[in-house]
């Protein structure tokens, strides 16, 4: 890795050397990947994933298919890169949430965790019901690296039920992993009731908050 | 239609009755081997030998077929778990991990119907949404009664909120359907594992 040099403030910055033209053909087509992906998350929630076309999403782009192509094998590839983003931003408020609530009842720490993705990570809950739709039938090679996605936001869950484990609060014993799946599955099956009920996050987050107090109440040391 | 009225069916009535059975049949057959979304309403036709016309007279839509079967499903499946649970021995925990046990027994031998039941239910009209739930609610109806005798015989607490303990255990027995999936876990191994999950759960509510 490049090292960064140390500037001294107000030192008058020459930004970067000219661009090589490899570079900048990076660059671009970086722009059309961010283009193309903006367009395909926008209707895959307007119209869900099976009616959603390669051809919409490039004139909603404004660029040919075959310049979706050149960025993304098919449809699913590019269904997958908008779920990704998501993941990873999910990732994200998912920790800080974690670190925020240290310290904290189990409980309160998971309904912090699972709540922040309600409020500020899978928000858009078309997209959501869409994905969670597609889970149960695409490819093993899509389930297999969709699985590490979800594996990398039940660690983060599992690490709260470790610290309440290692903090007394919860019993030594039990299955971390199971636990983890549970939370989840609990968490997603939540989402049926903000797409056909309306219910917001934060009646989401209430009915979380009372389930996890059934499933917890089970661990107690 | 009423066997009242005009005594036996006329013969538009049966003929009626018949395209209809056809109709569902082809559907479930490529629901089951294709998919849901896969299959149009052309190939259906095509298959059951009528118009796509008559597919339209008999039903709205694809997704209204879909509906009918999972309903003829559902009836089935629910008979089966309404007959056995009277004579389910033990706590309520155990009764409730047998009615799931049966289920996915039972649901194991279409397990294509049913992922593609599973998929399509977030996507689906609200109208086959809500009568989803009432099948769902009979369903799950069982284990509040479970409950409500477990309580009565001293085995759980009192306090606890029947309808959200129900929620989680019907979200964690129908997301077990991937590990069918995708795992291959048959209905004996789905059993012993919604077994752990359900004794963890109820660990937290005993008296």
């Amino acid at each position: 890795m490049q090292q960064t040099p140390v500037r001294r403030p107000f030192e008058p910055v020459e930004d970067t050397a000219p661009q090589s033209p490899t570079s900048q053909r990076l660059l671009s087509k970086l722009r059309t990947r961010q283009k193309v992906m903006e367009a395909a998350r926008s209707l895959f929630s307007e119209y869900g994933y099976e009616a959603s076309t390669i051809r919409d999403i490039a004139r909603k782009a404004g660029m040919s298919t075959g310049a979706v192509f050149a960025n993304f094998q098919d449809k699913s590839d590019l269904f997958e890169a908008v779920v990704a983003e998501d993941f990873d931003r999910v990732a994200e408020v998912m920790r800080a949430a974690a670190e925020g609530s240290a310290g904290q009842p189990v409980a309160e720490r998971l309904l912090s965790v699972f709540g922040s993705a309600y409020e500020n990570g899978f928000t858009d809950v078309p997209l959501v019901q869409a994905g969670v739709s597609q889970s149960w039938v695409r490819p093993t090679t899509l389930e297999t690296r969709a699985r590490g996605r979800v594996k990398v936001l039940l660690g983060i869950v599992g690490d709260v039920l470790r610290d309440a484990a290692r903090a007394g609060e919860l019993r030594q014993d039990f299955d971390v992993r199971l636990v983890s799946e549970m939370l989840w599955d609990t968490f997603v099956g939540n989402y049926r009731r903000a797409a056909f009920d309306a219910w917001n996050p934060e009646q989401l987050k209430m009915r979380l908050g009372d389930q996890l107090a059934i499933l917890v109440s089970g661990l107690k040391a | 239609m009423s066997m009242a009225e005009g005594g036996p069916l006329g013969l538009r009535q049966m003929q009626k009755l018949a395209t209809r059975d056809r109709v569902v049949s082809a559907a479930r057959d490529l629901f089951e081997g294709v998919g849901y979304e896969e299959t149009t309403i052309r190939m259906i036709a095509e298959r059951a030998g009528v118009s796509v016309g008559s597919v339209f007279t008999t039903f709205e839509s694809k997704v209204d077929i879909f509906n009918h079967i999972l309903f003829e499903k559902f009836e089935l499946l629910f008979a089966e778990l309404q007959r056995i649970f009277p004579h389910l021995k033990g706590s309520a925990c155990d009764r409730i991990v047998s009615l799931m046990s049966i289920a996915y027994g039972v649901e194991c031998r279409q397990l294509d119907l049913m992922i593609s039941h599973l998929s399509a239910s977030h996507g689906w009209p609200e109208r086959i949404e809500a009568e989803s739930r009432r099948r769902q609610q009979r369903f799950v109806s069982l284990f509040e009664q479970a409950l409500a005798e477990g309580v009565k015989s001293g085995e759980l607490r009192s306090d606890v909120d029947h309808a959200v303990f129900a929620d989680v255990l019907l979200a964690i027995y129908l997301r077990n359907y991937r590990k069918a999936y995708y795992e291959r876990l048959d209905p004996q191994e789905l059993s012993a594992l919604i077994e752990r999950q359900v004794r963890l759960i109820f660990a937290g509510v005993k008296a």
